[in-house]
C-alpha cells in the first residue's frame, strides 16, 4: 500500500476527540481501457479516490464525502462531517456487524493497470467478417480501506477485466456482446464476438409478419438489464418509505422467478467480505414465489443486509446492489429445440425508459427486438412493446436457464436466457 | 445561479506554447462542492456534503485517435502521475506545469455549512414543506441541491476559467407510483425565494391530490397536447439529443433533414442567454465561448451542437457545447437550455379546438432512440380532453411516437414557460433547462398496462 494511504486513513480515524467515534472509508479505483473503433484508437485511464467520514458523539452523527487522499483534503471532509453533526445530525446508526479482526488486508493500493489491448485486437480480428465494430477492453483495480476510532482496520482489492464488442453499423448498435472476468487472460473473446454476431444477425434481418407468439426468449444481456431495473424496487432508500415490505405479495399464483443479491456468486471468498459500512456481506433473496423475500439495507437504511455503498446518486452512503441475478429453473444454458417450438421471439435488444424498465406505477414498459423463429427456423425480425403490470410480468417468467453471465449496469447484474410465456408474451392486456 | 468567467491567453509556461503543443492537448482542472439539505414531514433535517477536485487530459492525434486520462485531486504529484500516463515523457514536464497552473486557477469554492447558508436552506425547505402539508399533501419530502463548480480549461493557445453556482429545490409528495414532484431553480431573473418554494410545495400537493384517483386511458391512438413542461421534455429528447453532433451522425432526424418538415412555427435554439436558462456560462467545459445554436428553424433542421472534436471533424461549426458529466469524463456535445420559440396559437384555443384527446401535464421520464427516430414518454399526469374541455385525470401510461408523427404537429402555443431538469446521456448526468409552449400532435400511440 502506498503505506501513505492507509496511514492517512488511520491517522484521521485517530483524530477522534474524547467521546467521539469516527469511521473512515476510502476507495481507490484505477481503470484503463482501450477502444478500437472505426474512427480511431482511443485510450482512457482513471485514477480516483472516494473518501467518506462518519462522525458521531452524544447520540448524534454526521457524515461527509470527498475525493482527495491527502491530509488536507481528509481534514476538510472530517470538518464537514463534524459540522453536519452539529447542524443536521442524524441518529447514530447501529454498530457494524463485522468480524473482529477484520477479514483481509492488502499490502498496497494497486496502480492503474495496463489496458488489455490484445483482447480488443483479438476481438476485432474475430469480427472481421461482421462489418465495422467497436471493441473495448478494460482492466480495473479497486482497493477499499476502512478503519475506525476503535482500532478496527480492514482493506481489500478486487480486480476485474472487461471486454465489450458492439456493431458500429448504423442502426445495429444494439448488437453487442460482453464478458467480465477476474483477469484479462480469462476473457473469452470468441464468446463475446459470437454473442454480438448472433444479435447482429437477428437485428439486421428483414421484418417478419405479425404473429401471435407462443414464447419469448430473452438473451443474457437483456435479462441482466431487466434484473437491474427489477432490483431497484428491492433497495431501501434512506429517508423514504419503502414501496413494499418483506412479505408483501407482488404476484400471487405460480411464479418461478427468484431474484437474489449475492456477491459471493461472482467473487467467492476473496476478502470482499464487508460492505462500505463494515457490515458482513450476505446473500439476500429479494423475490421468491411472487413475494418480497428481502430488501437491501444498510446501517443507515436498516435493517442492514451488508449492502452499503459510499458514493451513490445522492453522494451519500446508501444500500446498493452488489450482484443481482435470477436463480436458474433449468440446468441447460441455451434454449433447446424443444424450447424453440412454435412461434418464438429471441430478443436481443431491450429499449425503454433510461434504457430499461420503468416501475413508476407498478408497471413495466419496454420494447424487445429480435429474431422471430417458427419451430426453430428464422422467419425475420420483430419488435414488440410490452406494457404490463409487474405481477403479470413476474408470472410470465417461465424458465431461467443456467450459465449466468455478469455485466456491469452500474453494479453487477447477472443475465441468462429467460423465457416469457402466457399473456405477457402474447401481448394481451 | 451565478457564473463568472475569464478567458484569455493565460500566463506563458515554458515549453507549453507553440504549434507542437497547441491544439492537440487539452487540460482541465476543477474544484467543486455539492451539497444537499432535505426536510420531510416528520421534521427530519438531513445534509450531505461532497467536496470534489480533479483533473483530466485529452490528447487528439491527427488520425482521430485519442488518449484521455483523469484523476482525483489537484496536487502537483497527482498532475505528474496523470500526465506521465497520458503523454510521452518529452511533453509531460511542461504539461505538468500547465496543468498545475490551471488547477491553481480553479479556485476553491467557498466553504460549506456556514451558519447563514444553513439558515437560508432551512427557510426554503420549511416554506416548501409547510405549504405542501397545508395543501393536504402527505409523505412530503423537500430537498435543496446546490453545486458550486470552478474549472479551468486550457490548451497551448488559450485558457478560460469559469465559476458556476446552481441551486434547485425539489418537493416530493406521496410515494411509490402516486408520487408527484415539483422543482424550482435559482435563475438570474427569478432567484429561489421562500415564496417560490412555497408555491412549489402547494402545486405539488394539489397535483398529488388530483392524481390520486387518476384512471388509465384506453390504449390506442389519439391527439395529444403537451403543456409547456412536458413539451420541453419531448422536444429535448427527440430533437435536442438527435442534433448533438455525436448522436447526429447516426440519427434519423439528421439523415432525413432534407425531407422532414415540421410545423412552420417550430424553432428550437440552444441558448444560454435565454432568460429561463438555468446554467448560464460564458465558456463551455473546453474553454470555448458559448454561442446560441439554432437547431430547428421554422420547422426545418438547420444545425447541430458541437464540441471541439466534432467541429474539427467537420461536422459543423464550433458552437461551444462541449460539456463534461464531471471532471473525469471527456467532453461531448450536450444541450444546456433548449428554447422553443412561441407560436401564435393561444393555449386555450388549442385546447378548445381539440375534439378528443389527452392533455399531458406531468411526465416522469422520457427516452428517445435517435437512430430509429422513435420516442417514449412515461406519463404520470394528464387530463382527458372531450369536446375541447379537460375532463378526468389520467395517469400511469406511455406515449410513443416517431418523427413522422411529430411532422404532423399542428399547433404551437403563444407563450413559452421554462423548467429545469437533470439530463442523462450514456450515464453522464447534467443540469439542463428548457422553455416551451403548449404543442399538439394529432396522433400518438397511448399504451396502458391496465387498459
Amino acid at each position: 500500500m502506498t503505506a501513505t494511504s492507509l496511514e492517512l486513513c488511520e491517522a484521521l480515524a485517530d483524530k477522534a476527540r474524547p467521546g467521539e467515534y469516527l469511521e473512515v472509508f476510502a476507495r481507490h479505483v484505477g481503470t484503463a481501457a482501450v477502444r478500437l473503433a472505426p474512427d480511431g484508437r482511443h485510450w482512457e485511464s482513471a485514477d480516483g479516490w472516494v473518501v467518506g467520514v462518519l462522525c458521531s458523539a452524544a447520540g448524534q452523527a454526521g457524515r461527509a464525502m470527498g475525493d482527495t487522499m491527502d491530509s488536507r483534503g481528509l481534514a476538510g471532509v472530517l470538518d464537514a462531517a463534524r459540522r453536519i453533526r452539529r447542524t443536521a445530525p442524524f441518529a447514530v446508526p447501529p454498530e457494524r456487524l463485522c468480524a473482529d479482526p477484520a477479514p483481509g488486508a492488502v499490502e498496497a493500493v494497486a496502480d492503474v493497470p495496463r489496458p488489455p489491448r490484445e483482447k480488443a485486437e483479438e476481438a476485432v480480428r474475430r469480427a472481421a467478417d461482421l462489418g465495422p465494430v467497436t471493441a473495448t477492453a478494460a482492466a480495473t483495480h479497486r482497493t477499499v480501506i476502512r478503519c475506525d476510532s476503535t482500532g478496527w482496520r480492514g482493506s481489500y482489492t478486487e480486480n476485474e477485466a472487461q471486454l465489450h464488442v458492439r456493431s458500429a453499423q448504423p442502426g445495429l448498435d444494439a448488437a453487442q456482446g460482453a464478458r467480465i472476468r477476474g483477469t484479462a487472460r480469462e476473457l473469452p473473446a470468441g464468446d463475446v464476438v459470437a454473442d454480438m454476431a448472433r444479435a447482429r444477425a437477428a437485428l439486421s434481418a428483414p421484418p417478419a409478419g405479425a404473429h401471435t407468439l407462443d414464447r419469448i426468449w430473452m438473451s443474457p444481456m437483456v435479462t441482466a438489464r431487466i434484473a437491474h431495473r427489477l432490483s431497484r424496487a428491492f433497495v431501501r432508500v434512506p429517508g423514504r418509505r419503502a414501496a413494499w415490505e418483506v412479505g408483501t405479495v407482488i404476484a400471487g399464483g405460480p411464479q418461478r422467478l427468484v431474484l437474489v443479491d449475492d456477491l459471493g456468486k461472482v467473487r467467492p471468498g476473496d476478502g470482499t467480505a464487508f460492505d462500505d459500512e463494515g457490515t458482513l456481506r450476505q446473500r439476500t433473496v429479494l423475490l421468491e414465489r411472487g413475494r418480497v423475500a428481502g430488501l437491501l439495507g444498510s446501517r443507515m437504511a436498516g435493517p442492514t443486509t451488508g449492502s452499503a455503498h459510499w458514493g451513490g446518486w445522492d453522494s451519500d452512503v446508501a444500500p446498493a446492489v452488489a450482484a443481482c441475478w435470477a436463480e436458474p429453473t433449468a440446468g441447460h444454458t441455451e434454449p433447446t429445440e424443444a424450447d424453440l417450438a412454435g412461434w418464438v421471439l429471441v430478443a436481443e435488444e431491450l429499449r425503454g425508459f433510461r434504457g430499461g424498465l420503468d416501475l413508476t406505477a407498478g408497471q413495466v414498459d419496454f420494447e424487445l427486438t429480435g429474431a422471430v423463429l417458427r419451430d426453430g427456423e428464422r422467419a425475420g425480425r420483430a419488435r414488440i412493446a410490452i406494457s404490463a403490470r409487474m405481477p403479470d410480468l413476474l408470472r410470465g417468467v417461465h424458465e431461467v436457464l443456467s450459465g449466468t453471465e455478469f455485466y456491469r449496469v452500474k453494479g453487477l447484474y447477472g443475465g441468462s436466457w429467460w423465457s416469457l410465456e402466457g399473456a405477457v408474451a402474447r401481448g394481451e392486456r | 445561479m451565478s457564473s463568472t468567467s475569464a478567458a484569455g491567453a493565460g500566463q506563458a509556461v515554458a515549453g507549453w506554447t507553440g504549434a507542437e503543443d497547441a491544439p492537440s492537448v487539452h487540460l482541465y482542472a476543477e474544484r467543486g462542492l455539492e451539497r444537499t439539505a432535505a426536510l420531510d414531514t416528520a421534521g427530519v433535517y438531513a445534509q450531505t456534503s461532497y467536496h470534489t477536485s480533479g483533473m483530466s487530459v485529452l490528447c487528439r492525434a491527427g488520425d482521430g485517435s485519442t488518449r484521455f486520462g483523469q484523476c482525483s485531486g489537484t496536487s502537483l504529484e497527482r498532475a505528474r502521475r496523470l500526465l506521465d500516463r497520458v503523454l510521452p515523457a518529452s511533453r509531460a514536464d511542461a504539461a505538468t506545469a500547465a496543468l498545475t497552473q490551471a488547477a491553481a486557477l480553479a479556485a476553491t469554492p467557498a466553504s460549506e455549512g456556514e451558519r447563514e447558508d444553513d439558515a437560508v436552506a432551512r427557510q426554503l425547505l420549511q416554506a416548501a414543506r409547510d405549504a405542501a402539508t397545508e395543501a393536504g399533501g402527505r409523505d412530503v419530502t423537500c430537498q435543496l441541491w446546490e453545486r458550486v463548480r470552478c474549472f479551468t480549461a486550457r490548451d497551448g493557445r488559450s485558457m478560460a476559467s469559469q465559476r458556476v453556482e446552481l441551486r434547485r429545490l425539489t418537493v416530493s409528495v406521496g410515494h411509490g407510483p402516486a408520487r408527484v414532484t415539483r422543482s424550482v431553480a435559482d435563475l438570474a431573473h427569478a432567484p429561489l425565494s421562500v415564496t417560490a418554494a412555497a408555491a412549489a410545495g402547494s402545486q405539488a400537493a394539489e397535483r398529488w391530490a388530483s392524481l390520486r384517483q387518476a384512471a388509465q386511458p384506453r390504449s390506442g391512438t389519439t391527439a395529444v397536447l403537451f403543456t409547456p413542461s412536458p413539451a420541453g421534455v419531448l422536444l429535448h429528447e427527440v430533437f435536442g439529443h438527435a442534433l448533438e453532433a455525436d448522436t447526429a451522425r447516426t440519427s434519423v432526424l439528421w439523415s432525413r433533414r432534407a425531407s422532414l418538415a415540421f410545423h412552420g412555427a417550430l424553432t428550437l435554439t440552444d441558448d444560454v442567454t435565454h432568460s429561463d436558462a438555468w446554467e448560464t456560462v460564458g465558456v463551455d467545459d473546453e474553454g470555448t465561448p458559448v454561442r446560441p445554436a439554432i437547431l430547428i428553424a421554422n420547422g426545418r433542421v438547420s444545425g447541430r451542437l458541437t464540441d471541439r472534436r466534432h467541429a474539427a471533424a467537420g461536422d459543423a461549426p464550433l458552437t461551444g457545447h462541449g460539456r463534461r458529466g464531471w471532471y473525469g469524463s471527456p467532453p461531448e456535445p450536450r444541450m444546456r437550455h433548449l428554447a422553443a420559440a412561441p407560436g401564435t396559437d393561444p393555449a386555450a384555443a388549442i385546447l378548445a379546438d381539440t375534439r378528443n384527446g389527452i392533455l399531458v401535464t406531468d411526465v416522469h421520464a422520457a427516452d428517445a432512440v435517435p437512430g430509429q427516430g422513435r420516442f417514449f414518454l412515461r406519463v404520470t399526469g394528464a387530463r382527458e380532453v372531450i369536446a375541447g374541455q379537460p375532463g378526468r385525470w389520467l395517469g400511469g401510461f406511455t406515449v410513443r411516437g416517431t418523427l413522422d408523427d411529430l411532422a404532423r404537429l399542428d399547433a404551437v402555443g403563444d407563450e413559452a414557460v421554462g423548467s429545469v431538469a437533470i439530463c442523462g446521456k450514456r450515464g453522464r448526468w447534467l443540469p439542463v433547462s428548457h422553455s416551451a409552449p403548449v404543442i399538439r400532435v394529432p396522433a400518438l400511440s397511448i399504451g396502458s398496462g391496465g387498459a
